[in-house]
């Protein structure tokens, strides 16, 4: 009796009976455990001198080495800025001006999404999880077997993405291969994308002359031409480097026509250790960090201050084959190390991990992808890239794998969060009332009060017993995870272009997605 | 209570006023429901109407809730406290009209064992389904446990184990009824995490039971189909 009446007068009390309970329980996952942008930071597999050591390098490379490949504006600029050019074409740049660009680049700002709630805050040390990765094919949904990629995939891959909570950002996780001509790819892959999600995106749009039509269908989707400047709900991205310590040509030159456009980028520098950068990881970890810092020069040198995300991509060779090798331990600790690099600078970053070796959703893509999402997590990398969905290296992906990586970025997230020590949750009195009453703490009023919020429950991750396992059909997650990304693919269809914008442009791009597979209808799923 | 209670249950007909024990009693709302079973029984209800058609009606959507997975164990307490609440008062009064009791058991964790945080679930949902329990707590042997059903003059023996080292004694335990002429007295029913049906079927128990909403389901099933063979028709007479 006691009891119940102080239950009652609970803040957190509930009424409503079971209609109430459950259309509460209904509503999806409650959030209330873990949030996007968690903040991490607090694996730091680099000590303070091991930081000083490596920028120290870092800026021995890009004063002494300097890169080569700048494209004419950026020699340009360079030269302005008192960077000598070598007789072999290579720009040397003073590490007085380094430390200087890296000390006026932007930082702690937020990238905006189509929806203002998938706002993605970058400042800091927050954690967000987000997809990527241009694969080239799909476990295909029907028969479980790899076949090349589609425009209709990578519009279900947002949509799903769409309906995944811990999934906080949308990005080109596959290429339409089937159309051979690169400007219907872009327009149409950006089209798709934006369709199927209205989280945040990263786009890459392969060249920088499309940029402009890249801003146009953002404008229509807003409804107003100069919309997409003033609320830009999707960066740009690329590999501007050619490593070791080279710029590229069409990807250098789209990232600065896009500074120069004012569109927020991301850089993304994947130099590979033992292939394109050293062996060592610490030497890697110099080398990519330093080519990064070469892109940051770049866009900061056309466009002083604008926002850049660092994305200091360091990948690992499986020297027996000299392939990529993403799901090991080096990775994960290189690539921890690189968000540390990135915060040693306070820059905004972004980093790959959750990229399995493993061709389907298995145990190895299980044990790979969380060791890898759950390093770069804690390390605080703002923006956790290739997270979901990818399998075989990149090079595949997979509907339910997304499912899957979803419930577990739940749980990276949940550890990333770690625990909170006050007075309260240190729980004296509560032991010593169970302890006094009734020897257990299943019904106490802390147990109620934090069941949801200290505790995040997966969605299909299994915790049933094995005979109740087996009595619902002995599925694995594999299979549970096709089901759950049927129900999500046959029921949720984004409209975030309106009927209107949508005609207009059908009517101004060559779109070849059909607006037949944009509806439930047809039960396709 | 809060000010959010404005509601008078009083002003309400039978049927809503039902309808609002139920889901308060699911809210795990104690006072009220103890103040809905006292103006059922002012209203002229007997205590068997209310204990059966307002309260038991609620612990089970309660258990099948947990089941599916929409209730969690705090709440499930919660809502068992309440209905203990309203059998505070209804007991005296089932025993006083001589209304058939619901069903009593005695629990417990077998001889070595010493866990029992499953059990007393089990026990605390079983109360909340009306049911008096006697809970012995851990490590009892044979002894013990004959002896609380005999005092108690208990319909059920509910046994659990936590570890494969200790679930064979409950078979023990069940032989020692046997010699005794005793095992056709009782119900018994086995649970524990490393226990399956088959496990049960072996050692001559009548059910296994998975978690505490199904061991409160399998209880009533069973009570019920004693009932059924043991006793003349008039056991539903009241109901």
């Amino acid at each position: 009796m006691a009891q119940a009446v102080q239950h009652e007068a609970s803040p957190l009390r509930r009424v409503g009976g079971h209609k109430a309970r459950l259309a509460f329980r209904g509503a999806g996952p409650r959030k209330l455990a873990v949030h996007p942008g968690i903040m991490g930071g607090t694996y730091r597999p680099l000590g303070e001198r091991d930081m000083e050591r490596i920028h120290a390098t870092v800026l021995d490379v890009l004063e002494t080495i300097g890169m080569a490949g700048a494209l004419p504006i950026l020699v340009e600029a360079a030269k302005a800025r008192g960077c000598p050019l070598d007789d072999r074409g290579r720009i040397h740049f003073p590490r007085a001006l380094v430390e200087d660009v890296i000390a006026g680049a932007a930082r702690n700002f937020t990238i905006r999404a189509l929806n203002p709630k998938y706002d993605v805050d970058l400042s800091g040390t927050r954690v967000h999880f987000t997809v990527g990765g241009e694969a080239i094919s799909v476990l295909d949904f029907q028969t479980g077997r790899f076949r090349p990629s589609t425009l209709l995939d990578i519009y279900n891959m947002a949509r799903l993405a769409d309906g995944l909570e811990h999934i906080h950002r949308f990005g080109a996780i596959l290429v339409p291969t089937e159309l051979p001509d690169l400007f219907e790819f872009a327009i149409n892959r950006t089209y798709a994308m934006l369709a199927g999600t209205a989280k945040t995106s990263g786009l890459s749009v392969l060249k920088p002359e499309y940029l402009d039509a890249i801003v146009a269908l953002c404008d229509t989707i807003l409804g107003r031409e100069g919309a997409y400047l003033r609320n830009p709900f999707c960066t740009v991205g690329g590999c501007p480097i050619v490593s070791p310590l080279s710029y590229g040509d069409d990807n250098s030159g789209l990232i600065i026509a896009a500074a120069r456009r004012g569109i927020p980028t991301t850089a993304v520098i994947a130099s590979q250790a033992g292939a394109t950068a050293p062996a060592a990881l610490a030497g890697a970890l110099v080398q990519n960090t330093a080519e990064t810092i070469a892109a940051l020069l770049m866009v900061n040198f056309v466009r002083p201050g604008h926002p850049m995300i660092f994305g200091n991509w360091p990948f690992v060779s499986d020297l027996r084959t000299g392939a990529f090798t993403g799901g090991g331990g080096e990775e994960a600790v290189l690539t921890a190390a690189a968000a540390q690099m990135a915060k040693f600078y306070d820059l905004p970053c972004s980093v790959g991990a959750g990229m399995t070796d493993s061709k389907v959703p298995d145990a190895q893509a299980g044990y790979e992808k969380g060791l890898t999402t759950a390093l770069a997590g804690l390390a605080g990398a703002n923006l956790v890239s290739e997270s979901a969905g990818m399998v075989g290296s990149l090079l595949g992906t997979s509907f339910e794998a997304m499912v899957i990586d979803n419930d577990m970025l739940g749980s990276v997230q949940r550890a990333i969060r770690g625990i909170e020590v006050t007075e309260e949750t240190l729980s004296y009195d509560v032991i010593k009332q169970a302890v006094d009453g009734p020897g257990h703490f299943l019904g106490s009023q802390q147990t109620l009060d934090l069941m949801e919020s200290e505790y995040l429950y997966p969605t299909i991750a299994d915790r049933s017993t094995p005979s109740e396992w087996e009595e619902k059909g002995a599925l694995d997650i594999r299979q549970r995870a096709h089901e759950r990304a049927r129900e999500i693919l046959s029921s949720h269809y984004p409209q975030n272009i309106s009927f209107e914008a949508d005609r207009r442009i059908r009517e101004r791009f060559p779109i070849r997605l059909p607006s037949a597979v944009m509806t439930p209808r047809g039960g396709r799923w | 209570m809060t000010e959010e209670k404005q509601l008078d249950l009083g002003s309400l007909a039978d049927d809503e006023l039902v309808e609002q024990m139920q889901e308060d009693l699911y809210d795990g709302l104690g006072v009220a429901v103890v103040e809905g079973t006292n103006i059922l029984l002012e209203r002229g209800w007997t205590p068997y109407d209310v204990l059966t058609k307002a309260l038991v009606e609620a612990m089970r959507i309660v258990g099948a809730d947990f089941r599916d997975g929409i209730l969690f164990v705090p709440e499930v307490l919660l809502a068992a406290n309440a209905m203990k609440a309203g059998m505070v008062i209804l007991r005296p009064l089932l025993a006083e009209t001589g209304a058939p009791r619901v069903g009593k058991m005695v629990v417990g964790t077998v001889k070595g064992d010493i866990h029992d945080i499953g059990k007393n679930l089990v026990g605390m949902m079983m109360e909340g389904a009306g049911f008096e329990v006697i809970n012995l707590g851990t490590n009892n042997d044979v002894d013990k446990y004959l002896a609380a059903l005999r005092e108690h003059d208990a319909d059920i023996l509910g046994m659990s184990a936590l570890l494969t080292t200790t679930m064979p004694y409950m078979k023990t335990v069940i032989e020692a009824l046997k010699e005794k002429g005793l095992r056709d007295d009782y119900i018994v029913m086995v649970g524990g995490a490393p226990l399956n049906e088959a496990f049960a079927e072996a050692i001559g128990a009548d059910a296994y039971c998975r978690d505490a909403a199904l061991a409160v389901e399998t209880a009533k099933r069973l009570i019920r189909e004693r009932r059924r063979s043991n006793l003349p028709p008039e056991a539903g007479a009241s109901a």
